[in-house]
């Protein structure tokens, strides 16, 4: 548990004199001791806490440097021993054939070095501006496009290039011979003030521009190297010239010759054949063009069916598509070679059928490739969950019942109205399984909830289903699946059904929870005159329609929620709904919030809304949080159950009505609750105060309470607990809305905006600091915090400033909670460097007692943790360290930042001062400026895993009492100094 | 057309207009591009970064500018008016520069040339530094030095004190006060190389620098000769295989790194010795001759080309190869007399300083080359 690094001075100078042990010294103890004469001595010094002045002093002069030890070394001089073939080079005898460049590893990495030497080194260019600084003009970058059709102009092709850049000149290949473009064009890119390098535009116009606009051609486009141009225009001319000469020859041999066609495969465009017999009625394409297993025959068909095949096949390599004419196949050859399908230009071939036997056996095929089962794509959407799906959790997903083949693997439609059919389709199914995710996020968990603990007269009936721990995913009943199924048939009927019909559609939107903002403050109030007076009705409504009408309820659920006014049952359901909303409070999140702010336009999920208190009810109530709730952390046993009873009939009592408890939307928060939040869960159900049944308070047994409960009546946790989050829940607008508020009163000018944004900002990152679990978004909030901070140092005078008003004073609890009375001091003194920190743990050590080890994956190079203690001087730090010595204290804590200080964490500092030292260590320390001082922070040397031990080495300077080393490594030196 | 691209090279640098191809024939037709005239005296040294995208340039005026490559724009200044700078390195954390004085001490400074901060200064050498080197190996923080006072040190650049301090003895009576000394690392990091006392060159295993070197051979006497002292020592990059060696009357000889036998001298114009044109440059070279330092001397980074700049302003490059064939060739064919075989440039590039070049450095990773005497001159290919 050393710490790394310093060693006091005196000791180090007193080992001055002495080598370190390690090296091959003995052999020239003395026995070169003449050939000193020969003026040949190394002076090795490796003491890397002694500065130097003292070692140089201690030598004579250079060139004879002259030690008193045992262990001088002299190095061989002219007359020493000649080894090796190798001559005019001298090697010690030990160190004979000892050339660390040669040995193995270094071998192969240099053969390694040598071959790739052998291509020539590709370096990048450089991408040069013009300025005042330039000398010659930057050079132009030509680039060669081939492949078009020739129907290109030059001018579309200037207007498609010059949005990449300065295009100089556009010259197309044209063949001579016919005056027709040969689809090979070359552009030429300058520098322009625009555009200032050309290699940049070119790259651009690489990487993006692969279709010029007429149409479907694909185009290639590559830099003009080697006068790639002029070659691709020789090779295309030769071409056309071939197939002139060719043409000829054929339409030559074809009128004398008979029905003998040799069978040889074309080329694409290659030489027309003799068409006696069958005829060329097909062409084919060859594997590589069209993927087998993205497509199918039908796939393939639908691409060629303009041209109207008769069949379509496949074999070993190739698709056979027939024609009926030779017409048709010349003509689908001739249009369709080169083209784009499925994102690659294929080549069409014509295919000569050699015989009727061939015919037929394509034909066969043709039939066989269509009885074959479609190959699966790569499709693996989610779909709408079926009937079968027991659980009905958002985010499962299951097989696709249906799905749209060959729709991802085609980048093309021959039609467009395909195309719109296959695009509404695919955006219906989206809109509907977001649709039902949704559904199922918001409402089955309170359905869930219900069923879990529902206010009572099933009780007893309940017992075995309450008796299932909620822990692991409570199992609704089957109504479960049919209410989603229900909801689903409603709503795909609508959506698939087409827009003619809008009540449908109205329906099963008026199911669904409604996303307005602002206007469910009628229904605050609404709810809140008739809440008392009909909860008790409502309860027992509730609890005796339970059994039967599940259904109902739930689908009531649903449908009371669209608050479009004029819906008649709206009231009633509204009744129903409220009451069975506050009666049984199904828990979404963790943070109902004490929104006492005036616009109720805060949040966007539909329950928040239903439950946004109303302006006028607000205010008062503001005291009267304390309620209901206390409920307890456990599971629902019996005496949750007691609580339930107990709780509907104070609410019966028609007692204070309870807060509102405004609930954030969390989509992440699955279903399917964890543990612990399903203990939540349960508690959220009880929401009034256990009244004891025996009468008194300490018979009934102590149960612990959740923060988040106790917060709904204590105020001042509340605020703490639930400020930010209320603060900062909803939408963007919503919160710059309440910030306006906050900010509009403060008195802070320019900045206030900014000021209170970021403040209010860092506030809610602390607050979340402490309550997010996973690693990740610990980062990510620490990342957020550290920009809140490094924005709220510069405006740290207008935090105090909006101290008068009430949202002023939200603003300063929380702050207060943090600790300094006027909150600024505190931004001052945070330190970056503790947000960075990777999550350790310390433990005993196989090395030494106590160790830190790593909680989490630690990648190389990360900042692992910094080390921290009392920053002193150094000739502090020797009088300490002697002091420690004296008073037993064996572990040395002080690490040496730099000549002037030392950091001592022997009596404070943090879990830094627990990492051991190892001779092959996986982190290394390292000196870092932060926040204007000098720090030491420990960076990972490599990947570290879980568990592992965090290591660096201490690097103590050599003294003569050695230090054990215990660490176990392979290469262990045995000490630590 | 270009006989030295294969097929594959080819397609690749089609599609990719942001590579080019280090050959023999673009190598050749070099020109300038950017041409600085920041500096108000010459140019001492130029190094890149590990990346390539910048550079950083020390002078005599005392400032170190940094020029970002890609762009070719100048980036930054930071002055060191009271110390002075020389041979400023780019180490393995970005944003520091590790420089040694000139003026006052001779202590390596550590500096975050962006916030204009010193984080460490490396005390230790007596003497004036005459080389710094950074570790090829990348991420080891490591850098090497070696100074007037004999030593050879090696720095931990997160430790105050040196790693290792070595004193290599020069052979057969030569002092370092009378003949430099200058070190460089092998391009695979595990060797240094020390010329001392212009009467030795040493290598030395950089695990074992307590050792002594492993091996040593004495210079010849040729390159010594009038009094010429060891200016600078590098390896050609990529493979290793051959050193240079550059004296301080600007002689360049090619020595192979495993024998250390001489293999060619590649005779480049004298500085400040053999001119009678005098200016005012000159005159400040010919003041730091003792320290010249050798800095005009670089390699491609395929280590097949050196490029020297020349008194005159111009850069002359040898294909390193056929250096070594001509000479082979006219040792068998000659009386066997080697070292006199002096290889002439093999070309010239388009373009040159105004005054003779001072420092010269190859962008390890950029088509680009840069090149100083009292102005900053980069190159690039003319096509």
């Amino acid at each position: 548990m050393n710490a790394g690094g310093f060693r006091s001075h005196h000791a180090s100078r007193g080992s001055n004199a002495e080598r370190p042990v390690a090296q091959c010294l003995a052999l020239f103890v003395g026995a070169n001791a003449d050939r000193i004469s020969g003026g040949v001595l190394n002076i090795p010094i490796e003491t890397p806490w002694c500065s130097t002045a003292q070692t140089t002093a201690s030598h004579v002069s250079e060139g004879v440097g002259y030690l008193s030890t045992p262990q001088s070394l002299t190095s061989p001089g002219q007359g020493c021993d000649v080894v090796g073939a190798r001559s005019n080079g001298i090697y010690r005898s030990d160190m004979r054939d000892y050339d660390p460049r040669l040995d193995a590893q270094r071998r192969t990495w240099r053969d390694g070095q040598r071959r790739a030497s052998r291509q020539p080194l590709l370096l990048r260019a450089p991408l040069f501006e013009s300025d005042s600084s330039t000398v010659n003009t930057i050079p132009a970058c030509t680039v060669v496009v081939s492949g078009m059709s020739p129907l290109v102009t030059p001018e579309k092709l200037r207007t498609h290039f010059v949005s990449f850049g300065a295009v100089a000149g556009i010259r197309l290949g044209y063949d001579p011979s016919t005056g027709m473009s040969l689809g090979v064009a070359r552009v030429d890119f300058v520098s322009s003030a625009d555009a200032p390098s050309p290699r940049a535009a070119a790259r651009e116009a690489l990487v993006s521009g692969n279709v010029i606009q007429a149409g479907q051609s694909a185009a290639v486009l590559e830099l003009d190297i080697s006068g790639r141009f002029d070659t691709l225009i020789d090779a295309l001319l030769r071409d056309a010239e071939k197939r002139e000469r060719d043409h000829a020859a054929a339409t030559a041999a074809s009128s004398r010759r008979g029905n003998s066609p040799a069978r040889k495969p074309e080329r694409s465009g290659g030489a027309s054949t003799h068409d006696r017999g069958l005829g060329i009625c097909a062409v084919r394409v060859p594997r590589s063009s069209i993927s087998f297993s993205q497509n199918t025959e039908a796939d393939v068909g639908r691409y060629f069916e303009r041209f109207k095949p008769t069949h379509v096949a496949r074999d070993k390599g190739y698709w056979y598509i027939l024609f009926a004419s030779e017409r048709d196949a010349h003509r689908c050859q001739r249009l369709s070679d080169k083209q784009r399908f499925a994102g690659r230009s294929i080549d069409v071939e014509l295919y000569e059928l050699a015989d009727r036997d061939r015919l037929e056996d394509i034909k066969r095929l043709a039939k066989d490739g269509d009885s074959e089962q479609r190959p699966g794509t790569s499709l693996t959407s989610r779909t709408l969950i079926t009937d079968n799906d027991t659980g009905g959790y958002g985010g499962r997903q299951t097989a696709p019942s249906h799905y749209l083949p060959g729709l991802e693997a085609r980048v093309f439609v021959s039609s467009d109205l395909e195309l719109h059919q296959l695009t509404e389709e695919l955006l219906l199914r989206e809109i509907s399984e977001s649709f039902v995710q949704d559904i199922q996020l918001r409402h089955l968990q309170r359905l869930i909830s219900d069923f879990i603990s529902p206010p009572s007269k099933q009780r007893a009936g309940r017992d075995s289903a309450n008796g299932d721990r909620p822990t692991h995913v409570p199992k609704p009943p089957i109504r479960k699946p049919i209410d989603t199924a229900a909801l689903l048939k409603r709503m795909s009927k609508s959506v698939t059904g087409a827009s003619d019909s809008h009540t449908p559609i109205n329906s099963v939107l008026a199911d669904l929870p409604s996303f307005r903002r602002g206007s469910s403050g009628t229904f605050g109030s609404h709810r809140s005159k008739r809440a008392a007076v009909s909860s008790s009705r409502a309860h027992r409504r509730v609890s005796t329609s339970r059994s039967s009408e599940r259904v109902d309820n739930s689908d009531s659920d649903l449908s009371d929620v669209d608050d479009r006014a004029g819906s008649e049952k709206d009231t009633m359901a509204w009744n129903k709904y409220a009451a069975k909303r506050m009666a049984r409070r199904s828990h979404k999140g963790v943070m109902p919030a004490n929104f006492s702010e005036t616009d109720g336009d805060a949040f966007t999920d539909s329950s928040m809304d239903m439950e946004t208190e109303s302006p006028e009810t607000a205010g008062d109530d503001d005291g009267e949080y304390a309620v209901e709730t206390v409920a307890d952390a456990k599971l629902p046993t019996f005496k949750n159950k007691r609580a339930l009873k107990r709780r509907t009939t104070s609410a019966a009592q028609g007692k204070k009505r309870k807060r509102a408890v405004v609930e954030l939307a969390q989509p992440e928060t699955p279903l399917g609750l964890g543990p612990g939040e399903a203990g939540h869960f349960a508690e959220e159900d009880t929401f009034s105060p256990p009244i004891n049944a025996t009468g008194s308070a300490r018979t009934e047994g102590y149960q612990p309470l959740a923060p988040e409960m106790k917060s709904r009546y204590l105020p001042q946790l509340h605020y703490q607990l639930h400020w930010a989050a209320s603060f900062f829940g909803g939408t963007d607008a919503a919160v710059a809305s309440r910030l306006r508020g906050v900010s509009g009163s403060s008195k802070s000018a320019s900045g206030g905006r900014g000021a209170n944004t970021s403040d209010a900002g860092l506030l809610y990152s602390l607050l979340q600091t402490s309550m997010v679990p996973s690693s990740r978004s610990h980062r990510a909030v620490n990342r957020k915090l550290r920009a809140e901070f490094s924005m709220g140092i510069r405006n740290i005078g207008d935090v105090g400033s909006s101290s008068s008003d009430r949202a002023g004073n939200a603003a300063a609890g929380p702050l207060n909670d943090i600790g300094s009375s006027n909150g600024s001091s505190d931004l001052l003194r945070f330190n970056q460097l503790e947000s960075r920190t990777k999550r350790l743990r310390f433990s005993k050590s196989a090395i030494h007692d106590w160790g830190l080890f790593a909680s989490e994956p630690i990648f190389q190079g990360e900042f692992v943790i910094e080390y921290i203690g009392e920053r002193i001087r150094a000739e502090l730090a020797d009088l300490r360290e002697e002091q420690y010595e004296r008073e037993g204290i064996g572990s040395s804590y002080l690490f040496r930042v730099d000549d002037d200080i030392v950091i001592d964490a022997t009596k404070c500092g943090n879990v830094a001062r627990f990492i051991n030292h190892c001779c092959e260590p996986n982190c290394i320390a390292r000196t870092i400026v932060a926040g204007g001082t000098k720090r030491v922070g420990i960076y990972a040397d490599r990947d570290i895993q879980i568990g592992e031990e965090i290591t660096y080495n201490y690097k103590f300077p050599s003294e003569e009492v050695k230090i054990p080393c215990l660490c176990g490594a392979v290469n262990c030196s045995g000490y630590l100094n | 057309m270009d006989p030295e691209l294969g097929a594959e090279t080819l397609a690749i640098l089609r599609k990719d207009p942001l590579k080019q191809a280090l050959t023999r024939t673009t190598v050749k037709d070099f020109q300038i591009s950017k041409l600085f005239a920041d500096n108000k005296a010459a140019i001492t040294s130029v190094d890149h970064d590990l990346t390539g995208a910048r550079c950083v340039t020390t002078s005599l005026d005392e400032s170190l500018r940094i020029y970002d490559c890609v762009r070719g724009t100048r980036e930054h200044v930071s002055y060191s008016k009271k110390y002075g700078c020389n041979l400023a390195q780019f180490t393995t954390h970005p944003g520091y520069i590790a420089y040694a004085s000139t003026k006052i001490n001779d202590t390596i400074r550590y500096l975050s040339y962006e916030t204009n901060q010193y984080l460490r200064y490396f005390v230790g050498h007596k003497g004036m530094v005459t080389s710094l080197q950074r570790s090829p190996i990348p991420g080891s923080g490591t850098i090497l030095s070696a100074a007037m006072d004999g030593a050879v040190n090696l720095w931990d650049l997160e430790q105050v004190n040196p790693v290792s301090v070595v004193k290599p003895a020069c052979g057969s009576g030569g002092s370092i006060a009378g003949g430099g000394i200058a070190a460089a690392y092998d391009p695979s990091g595990t060797a240094i190389a020390v010329a001392v006392g212009s009467t030795e060159i040493q290598l030395f295993d950089v695990r074992k620098m307590a050792s002594g070197p492993f091996m040593s051979s004495p210079l010849e006497s040729q390159l010594t000769a009038d009094g010429a002292v060891v200016a600078g020592v590098q390896f050609l990059p990529t493979v290793g295989d051959h050193m240079l060696l550059v004296m301080s009357n600007g002689t360049i000889a090619v020595l192979d790194a495993f024998t250390l036998k001489k293999q060619a001298v590649l005779l480049s114009a004298l500085p400040g010795s053999a001119s009678t044109a005098t200016n005012s440059d000159l005159d400040a070279l010919g003041k730091m001759q003792k320290a010249f330092l050798g800095q005009n001397v670089t390699a491609a980074p395929d280590g097949k080309t050196v490029i020297v700049g020349g008194e005159s302003g111009d850069i002359a490059f040898w294909h390193i190869q056929e250096a070594l064939n001509s000479v082979a060739r006219n040792a068998n064919g000659g009386s066997g007399a080697m070292p006199s075989a002096v290889v002439r440039p093999d070309g010239s590039w388009n373009g040159s300083h105004d005054g003779p070049v001072s420092a010269c450095a190859f962008n390890p990773h950029m088509m680009e080359c840069v090149s100083g005497s009292r102005s900053l001159a980069l190159w690039t290919t003319a096509t």
